[in-house]
């Protein structure tokens, strides 16, 4: 292992992964000071560009991508209280305000330093952590892996947004379009049609572009605006620089934040929006004058920002050491590491440790780029809000085009892109979330194959083999059905609350 | 008359029906269909000696799944009833269906134009057509954007990439 990460960090000092990371940092930046726009599809319309670099140089581009996408959206948040991607919600509880107190510029560098801070901390705390987890990775066989995704996939579709029965339905369709093409144990056809294009299954990375860039183009042209903004934005009243002494007063924010991103980022389906929304919400009960948050408070923006960059790194553990990918982003890097050939779990890390160091190694570089890039590029940003529809969206359709066609040069994964595009369309009008879907179509062949594993090395006693033979499994298998029934019974309860507090309003109306 | 239809413990289950009614019913009867097309659209592995070599049958998975959606498709629907969500389809109006259905068939012409008339004819032709339906006026931006873009594209993923994109009639 440490030889593993010294070669990793002898790889990581190349002008190219320096150059392709700033290029991304850029690229995400834009996309994210953009309004609605996301940094999930910034990273599925430039991941096609990945495919065709060396992983060393692909893999760190789209980290740039994610990680300037997170901190880009706070630039629309601050200025006009607009976020630019939903990591940045919490942001405009703060910010705004502080733009109309003058003290704009003052409330970005502050996201900045603290986006920066909570990045490079997590990190560097990812890369003290993933080596003892591999190690522990290693150890994993067909039956706690199977455990594993199970857990994970209920998590991902009962924490997604709207209600967990969606969720869940969402998931299973996500399994079963995962089954459409080979059965993984046996390759034997299913659900073909006998169309020749699905033998193989359904594209993984038009169906991820499809999922997350074509309904965003969709949703823009809803409305007849010229661009995403009806105001304009005076960069002359953004007011003066920030001091050290406000960044000094604002660091055990930052560091709890940093906390609590870090923590959360390491849980399947938490994600940057609750870990903003979570930052926060600590900052202001730790406060001495919690009645300042919400008019205009520094500290405000610097915990939404440094809780939701904070995410960014240990959100990668689980999906380097385990193969599985804790939310849409690294979803699509977990697309990008399969379409370099490699096969992202315990394996990987003994295949390829320097190469996963390096990557880890290339993250902490970022952060140096990403505070350059960031404060350079402020003004730059702020102006980018006021970009033309007309011309953004037919470069975004391009570029998703381009993109989905490439990786096989088939015609058939454009008619797959634009389907489950009017697919990903439909599912946000009609609340459904499609995170659970796309997690389950690409963990659902892991479960499968790791459960037939499990069944062939189980020798027909199954019990046996995961109680007794593996009581790691065991213990797993047994948190499955607790925690379905936990789900389930939380939402009782707030059905129940629900329908008594409606009651009561019923009560009062009537009195 | 109107109070009574208002009240949510005397609506009527007409009243109570919604998109999310519609559908857990259409998922519903999707999974019995599902359900049905399995012996016709899973191959089962051949048998040796009267005994399958496989412990686990392609078909398991997709009938646990299929169950599991049944399952989850009714729960959805008894559900549906109470889920107080806005069917955000009917917020868009006339003129925003327009515009989405109108750039989704673009989409889907480009879809099936790409490689007859190769990538950068194609897309000059869409983004003619939707930067022009989206207003802008300005010939030179338009000119800029619908020249621009797809040579530029072509460019970075054919000469820095080394990829191929459709020639088509142009390229």
């Amino acid at each position: 292992m440490w030889e593993s990460f010294l070669h990793g960090v002898m790889l990581s000092f190349g002008w190219k992964i320096f150059a392709m990371m700033s290029l991304g940092l850029l690229l995400g930046m834009l996309v994210g000071a953009l309004p609605g726009f996301t940094t999930v599809m910034a990273m599925a319309i430039l991941l096609p560009i990945s495919f065709f670099l060396h992983p060393l140089i692909g893999i760190p581009f789209l980290i740039g991508v994610y990680k300037g996408g997170i901190y880009g959206g706070s630039i629309p948040a601050i200025l006009i209280s607009i976020p630019g991607t939903g990591a940045s919600v919490a942001t405009t509880f703060d910010g705004p305000a502080l733009t109309k107190k003058g003290q704009g510029r003052k409330a970005m560098e502050m996201a900045l330093y603290a986006s920066v801070f909570g990045d490079f901390s997590s990190d560097i705390l990812t890369l003290l952590l993933i080596g003892p987890i591999a190690l522990i990775a290693l150890r994993v066989g067909p039956p706690e892996l199977t455990a594993i995704v199970l857990l994970s996939l209920i998590i991902i579709s009962a924490t997604g947004s709207g209600s967990l029965v969606k969720g869940l339905i969402m998931g299973t369709v996500g399994l079963l379009l995962s089954m459409i093409g080979q059965d993984p144990l046996g390759f034997m056809q299913r659900f073909t049609f006998n169309i020749f294009a699905i033998k193989a299954g359904i594209p993984l990375l038009p169906m991820l572009i499809g999922v997350f860039a074509i309904p965003e183009i969709l949703m823009a042209v809803e409305k007849e605006t010229a661009s995403y903004i009806s105001e304009k934005v005076d960069l002359s009243k953004v007011g003066e620089r920030l001091r050290f002494s406000e960044f000094r007063r604002c660091f055990r924010t930052i560091l709890r934040s940093t906390g609590i991103g870090s923590v959360l980022g390491a849980c399947p389906g938490v994600g940057q929006v609750v870990a903003a929304f979570v930052g926060y919400a600590a900052a202001v009960n730790a406060s001495d004058h919690p009645e300042t948050f919400g008019k205009g408070e520094l500290e405000g923006v610097a915990a939404a920002e440094a809780a939701n960059n904070a995410v960014n790194g240990p959100t990668l553990v689980p999906l380097l050491t385990l193969g599985i990918p804790g939310d849409n982003i690294t979803a699509i890097l977990l697309g990008a590491f399969i379409a370099q050939g490699l096969r992202p779990g315990p394996q990987l890390f003994s295949e390829q440790g320097p190469l996963i160091f390096a990557i880890i190694m290339a993250m902490i570089f970022a952060n140096v780029l990403f505070l350059i890039i960031g404060y350079a590029a402020i003004p730059v940003f702020s102006r980018i809000i006021t970009i033309r529809k007309s011309v953004l969206l037919p470069l975004i359709t391009i570029f998703a085009f381009a993109g989905s066609y490439v990786y096989r040069s088939d015609p058939f994964d454009l008619i797959v892109l634009v389907v489950f595009g009017g697919f990903g369309y439909a599912c946000r009008k009609l609340h459904f979330d499609v995170s659970p879907m796309v997690m389950a179509f690409i963990l659902g062949p892991i479960l499968e194959y790791s459960f037939g594993q499990t069944v062939n090395l189980a020798r027909g006693d199954m019990l046996h083999y995961l109680f007794v033979a593996r009581p790691v499994s065991g213990v797993l298998f047994t948190i499955v059905p607790i925690l379905s029934g936990w789900f389930w019974w939380k939402t009782l309860r707030k059905r129940r609350e629900k329908s008594r507090d409606s009651i009561v309003v019923k009560g009062g109306e009537n009195s | 008359m109107d109070e009574i239809k208002t009240d949510p413990g005397l609506q009527t289950w007409k009243d109570k029906i919604n998109f999310n009614t519609v559908a857990a019913i259409c998922l519903t009867v999707f999974s019995i269909a599902a359900f049905l097309l399995i012996p016709y659209q899973i191959e089962e592995p051949k048998l040796f000696m009267g005994r399958s070599l496989m412990y686990m049958t392609p078909s398991l998975f997709p009938r646990l799944s299929i169950i599991g959606l049944f399952i989850l498709s009714i729960w959805y629907l008894t559900h549906s009833f109470e889920i107080k969500e806005k069917n955000l389809f009917r917020e868009i109006g006339k003129n925003g269906y327009i515009r989405v259905l109108v750039t989704f068939g673009v989409t889907v012409g480009y879809a099936l134009l790409f490689e007859p008339l190769g990538f950068v004819l194609s897309s000059a032709l869409m983004v003619a057509i939707l930067t022009i339906y989206y207003g802008n006026r300005n010939i030179f931006i338009i000119v800029l954007v619908l020249a621009g873009a797809p040579l530029g594209i072509y460019f970075i993923f054919t000469h820095v990439l080394k990829v191929s994109l459709p020639e088509g009639l142009l390229f």
